[in-house]
């Protein structure tokens, strides 16, 4: 993304969004100079060369942390995800989690408040201790409201864009390979999205089926497979128990109407920045881009 | 510090006027060091530290200490890097507003500053902590305490008078900024679920939408 942007690297050439669009008419380069300014007007308020430099250097400081966190955030989803794909139980008779039954003759029960499902006190964690009123969440429940705290996602208003860790163990640290993560991770969350939904729509539609639903979890789960030996490599200790079984819980926080229209507003926003026409020849100055730049996935709400 | 291993990334962004001493508040914060020398902000900085946060519970408990990684950008005051200056602001979790102890015209826009940042911040309300610099220039002093602590109240945001030369109040400004965002934190996630609550709770309705109602008044999100 950051080759992108500089225009080095690959020739690719990407549509400019608001963020770029405005910081480059705050920077009075690229096409959106203000032509109603006087010569005078413009010279005096314009960066020289050498403030650009300097303004430029701190915004690519910026990117590189922001490059961290995205594959720190990666490492958060990758591990809820994990915790996802191996629920053992239907949360109803069993346990969610370690599918262990529960009832008159099994194991005693609570009930998650954010999923609606039933898990063993060990799977579950109290959400507010000392409170009139215990608050029960099951483990993979808890741990989505930790990766919404952790990633930003409170902030952002949605999950902030991210980078899946490597599939080989030893990773490079080599700065030029740092860049390639970037780009498969585009299409990396509609795709996540599609298959939770259809996981979670075929588990509601089956779920005294344990069979069935565990084939349909499988071949859903086939476009990312994970090799049992990149788990033991991960500095996060496993949680959850291993197993082929797989039911989603509810994802995401229920959002208050007025978010909505304001994530719709934005959406337009980027269909009406589609429309723009390609920029001829090579822009006189590096574009920079915004750091902390945001690309929020609207998590499907059941 | 280049590594990725802390719990949360925490971005506060200090603003006020130039030369009211922003650059060296967040020099004194991050190296423990001064630089009595003034040179001026070109358009936009950061610096980072990476401290430990320990939540104090309702029950007085210390929770688990969390590694929060601190990005704290730095803005030029000048009036010509302006729109340059409040495009970051939308990304600042917090804001460190500060003015000069010894310039009554900083404390004065203090106002405009704060308008600013209804426009351009993430919400309307954003956390925000006041401090008064150069705190340690007594004999200068052109701003009573008295009088920024009620310009503090009026807003509601807390008040710390604050000194680059001698770091005094900077790491209480910026932890109780860190407090205030860690709490705010707390409660945007409680509430995303609280719909669902509601819906969910028989005979509690009253009292959840009450909690709503309070809560709306208060997080930003």
């Amino acid at each position: 993304m950051a080759d992108t942007i500089f225009s080095s690297g690959n020739d690719q050439w990407v549509c400019p969004n608001d963020r770029q669009l405005a910081l480059r008419a705050k920077l009075q380069t690229g096409w959106s100079v203000h032509t109603y300014q006087t010569e005078k007007q413009r010279r005096s308020q314009c960066l020289s060369p050498g403030e650009l430099e300097i303004i430029l250097q701190v915004i690519q400081r910026a990117e590189r942390l922001d490059i961290l966190e995205q594959q720190r955030i990666g490492r958060l989803v990758e591990r809820l995800e994990t915790m996802q794909r191996n629920v053992m139980g239907n949360g109803l008779s069993q346990c969610l989690l370690c599918g262990e039954v529960l009832g008159f003759l099994g194991s005693s029960s609570v009930f998650c408040k954010d999923c609606r499902k039933k898990v063993c006190t060990k799977c579950g964690i109290e959400a507010s201790p000392g409170q009139k009123r215990p608050l029960w969440l099951c483990k993979i429940c808890s741990e989505q409201r930790e990766v919404w705290k952790r990633s930003g996602a409170w902030f952002y208003k949605g999950l902030p864009k991210y980078i899946l860790p490597l599939k080989t163990p030893g990773r490079a640290d080599d700065p030029h390979f740092r860049p390639l993560p970037v780009e498969p991770t585009e299409t990396q969350p509609p795709s996540a999205e599609t298959s939770r939904v259809y996981t979670w729509a075929r588990g509601r539609v089956v779920s005294s089926d344990s069979d069935s639903d565990s084939d349909l979890s499988s071949s859903s789960l086939e476009d990312r497979p994970l090799p049992s030996g990149v788990k033991g490599t991960k500095g996060d200790k496993p949680r959850g128990d291993s197993g082929a079984s797989m039911e989603s819980p509810r994802l995401g926080p229920a959002r208050p109407p007025s978010h909505l229209s304001g994530s719709q507003s934005s959406l337009g926003s980027e269909a009406g920045t589609g429309a723009t026409e390609p920029q001829g020849g090579t822009p006189a100055q590096p574009e920079p881009r915004v750091p902390g730049k945001r690309h929020t996935w609207a998590t499907p709400r059941y | 510090m280049s590594d990725g291993d802390y719990d949360y990334l925490i971005k506060f962004l200090a603003l006020g006027d130039s030369g009211v001493g922003k650059t060296s508040v967040l020099y004194q914060y991050t190296d423990g060091k001064f630089n009595s020398k003034f040179i001026t902000t070109v358009g936009i900085d950061f610096r980072e530290k990476r401290v430990v946060y320990r939540a104090n519970g309702p029950d007085g408990a210390v929770g688990r200490g969390q590694r929060i990684h601190l990005q704290l950008w730095d803005t030029a005051g000048q009036e010509r890097f302006r729109s340059l200056t409040t495009a970051f602001f939308r990304d600042a979790m917090g804001f460190l507003l500060l003015f000069d102890l010894t310039n009554e015209q900083s404390f004065l826009n203090v106002r405009n500053w704060i308008s600013q940042l209804q426009m351009h911040a993430y919400c309307e309300n954003p956390d925000i902590v006041l401090c008064g610099n150069k705190s340690d220039l007594e004999d200068q002093r052109a701003v009573k305490e008295e009088e920024a602590r009620e310009l503090a109240e009026k807003y509601g945001i807390p008040y710390f008078e604050t000194s680059a030369a001698n770091g005094t109040n900077i790491s209480h400004a910026i932890e109780m900024l860190l407090d205030l965002i860690m709490k705010r934190m707390e409660r945007c996630v409680d509430k995303s679920w609280i719909p669902e609550g509601v819906v969910r709770s028989n005979g509690h309705t009253s009292a959840d939408q009450l909690s709503e109602e309070k809560e709306k008044g208060l997080c930003g999100c």
